[in-house]
């Protein structure tokens, strides 16, 4: 299996009381949780239950009220958002030079090469991303976010919108990558997403509970259809 | 990461301009030409253009007075412009007023011109139907440079009564001086008239108006055209601003970015408008529109002026919508108010001393002596 993600060492990024609100609504009401390396942690919630808020709290895009987010040494998270931070009238390989230093060709290193190839992104690199799927456009995002190499992946609603088959590949490319050492902070109303996950939380009026721990089995347990309503009541 | 989003905004913005440019250019150059050669079919034909109506009430008795009035009629100002019809009183004239068979109407009192000779200051009453067109504007001129004519003729003749006492002339000589020196006046200095340069009126102050009216459309184009930009600036994803946050990007390096892809482009607009209307300077011979290097220097700071207005615009959080008629409603009152529209002597008074303060103002005259040549 190609390697997605450089492994690199941390023991484990602890999530210690978080609080947040918006004026007088409390959206986060003391968050606290573990991510391991090579971990896949879902954040079940209806919409308005706070998800987005957390990740990018854990990304650094939002300070929170109080508690703190860390390891014990520096890792770098990087976060794909709902919306695909694309610039229409530009093209796909315009949009990663952006983001990433260097020239066209110092971008096709092998790495980077390695991972648009297995998201599907080589193919469509010239094109402008305004003439892309919806499908297409979540797969370069990803692919941008994953060229930073991060320790730790936050993914607001990544398989929104798509397809089986996109979401299929997705979820296919986010399994190697966690095999891979990488950590993955997935939130997401989806069932399909929560298939890959070893924990569910569920976010519900801003307060986090375990819903699912399958840390320390090997294979994750497929949550049915009733499983996964009631997680959400 | 700066540069690198300056790079990517000059590569975005191109998506915005390179349409409108090229059809800033075609149409300039083409329909400007066509404009230009059919409006001679279109608004003047080859007869003289229409004269305006003005009444005149006076006494009939009174030979001075219609001497006055023969030699005033008979001046290439008056005639070139007026119509002059005789009414027989004031109430008339204001009921043809009323009714718009006058365009206005002058009271000739009966003594005028004794009133002139012995230094009695009666005043010519005249009155509009219309008092805010061009045409009200150039007979005020006309009836206050005639004023001062008759004020001259006054003093002139005055001097002579006064030498004929200081040289303690006869009465009946003094009188016969006077009215000699009066219908030399109404005879020979009045008829002399022409003699003289005719300046034209110029309400803009400009060297020419044509040419004032050029540069200040050149300025228009360019702020209108910017309201394209404005979606340029808008139309961002937010998690694209937030990512760009998370890398340390934030507003004012946004604003700097955007504002040097905005400036990039209008300057290139500049240059194609300033191309096109030399074209038709060539083609058809009706502007004076020349290139030369500090018309292209000029246009820098034109351009500065109206990149800056539209990137600080843009950034308001009012949507497109809201940015693009702020915008342009902003900029047609600032243009109203620079004499863009209105010919600056038309303008309110207070408006006046706004416009000669104007830095638009300014910018159109300064563009005007740079490229505008005859």
């Amino acid at each position: 299996m190609n390697e997605v993600h450089t492994q690199k060492r941390f023991d484990r990024f602890s999530v210690d009381s978080i609080y947040k609100s918006y004026g007088r609504h409390q959206v986060l009401t003391d968050i606290s949780f573990d991510v391991s390396p090579g971990q896949c942690v879902a954040l079940l919630g209806i919409n308005g239950s706070g998800k987005s808020t957390l990740l990018n709290i854990l990304s650094g895009n939002l300070k929170q009220d109080s508690g703190s987010y860390g390891s014990d040494v520096p890792v770098t998270t990087a976060l794909l958002p709902q919306d695909n931070p694309l610039l229409p009238e530009l093209t796909a390989m315009d949009n990663i030079m952006l983001w990433h230093p260097g020239s066209r060709k110092k971008i096709m290193n092998k790495h980077n090469a390695e991972i648009f190839s297995q998201l599907g992104v080589d193919s469509f690199l010239d094109k402008k991303v305004s003439k892309l799927s919806g499908g297409m456009k979540k797969r370069l995002s990803l692919a941008i976010t994953m060229l930073s190499d991060p320790d730790i992946l936050l993914l607001d609603e990544p398989l929104a919108s798509l397809d089986l088959l996109c979401k299929k590949g997705i979820l296919a490319y986010l399994q190697k990558y966690a095999v891979s050492g990488g950590s993955i902070i997935i939130a997401t109303h989806e069932a399909s997403a929560l298939d890959i996950c070893q924990k569910i939380y569920t976010l519900r009026q801003g307060h986090l509970d375990i819903a699912v721990d399958n840390s320390s089995q090997e294979t994750t347990h497929k949550l049915s259809s009733d499983e996964y309503a009631s997680l959400l009541i | 990461m700066f540069l690198r989003l300056v790079r990517t905004d000059l590569k975005r913005i191109k998506y915005y301009s390179l349409y409108m440019i090229l059809s800033a250019f075609l149409l300039l150059t083409i329909c400007l030409c066509l404009v230009i050669k059919v409006s001679d079919h279109l608004y003047s034909t080859n007869d003289r253009t229409t004269t305006l109506s003005i009444g005149i009430v006076m006494s009939a008795d009174s030979n001075l007075s219609q001497m006055a009035y023969a030699a005033i009629a008979d001046m290439n100002s008056y005639r070139s412009s007026c119509d002059f019809v005789e009414v027989d009183s004031v109430q008339t004239a204001m009921s043809m007023l009323d009714e718009g068979t006058l365009f206005a109407a002058i009271y000739v009192p009966d003594n005028i011109i004794n009133d002139i000779m012995d230094g009695t200051n009666t005043p010519v009453e005249v009155y509009y139907s219309d008092t805010g067109s061009i045409n009200t504007f150039i007979l005020n001129d006309l009836f206050r440079s005639t004023s001062s004519m008759l004020g001259i003729s006054q003093a002139a003749i005055y001097s002579v009564q006064s030498i004929g006492r200081s040289m303690n002339l006869p009465q009946n000589i003094q009188n016969a001086l006077s009215n000699d020196i009066n219908s030399m006046f109404l005879k020979c200095v009045l008829d002399r008239t022409d003699n003289f340069v005719i300046q034209q009126i110029n309400a803009t102050r400009a060297a020419n108006t044509t040419d004032f009216y050029t540069c200040a459309a050149i300025v228009l184009l360019m702020t209108m055209c910017g309201t394209v930009y404005i979606s340029f600036v808008q139309n961002v994803p937010k998690s694209y601003v937030d990512r760009l946050h998370s890398v340390h990007i934030r507003l004012p390096h946004r604003m700097i970015s955007s504002f040097i892809s905005i400036f990039v482009w209008e300057y290139i607009l500049y240059v194609v408008i300033y191309l096109a209307l030399a074209c038709v300077t060539v083609f058809t011979g009706s502007l004076h529109v020349h290139l030369n290097s500090c018309g292209f220097l000029f246009g820098l700071a034109i351009t500065g002026l109206v990149s800056l207005t539209v990137t600080l615009i843009s950034f308001i959080p009012a949507g497109v919508h809201g940015c693009s008629l702020l915008l342009i409603t902003g900029f047609i009152v600032a243009a109203y108010l620079s004499g863009f529209f209105v010919p600056e002597t038309m303008l309110p008074n207070f408006a006046k001393s706004i416009c000669r303060s104007s830095l638009l103002n300014h910018m159109a005259h300064t563009l005007c002596k740079l490229i505008c040549i005859h």
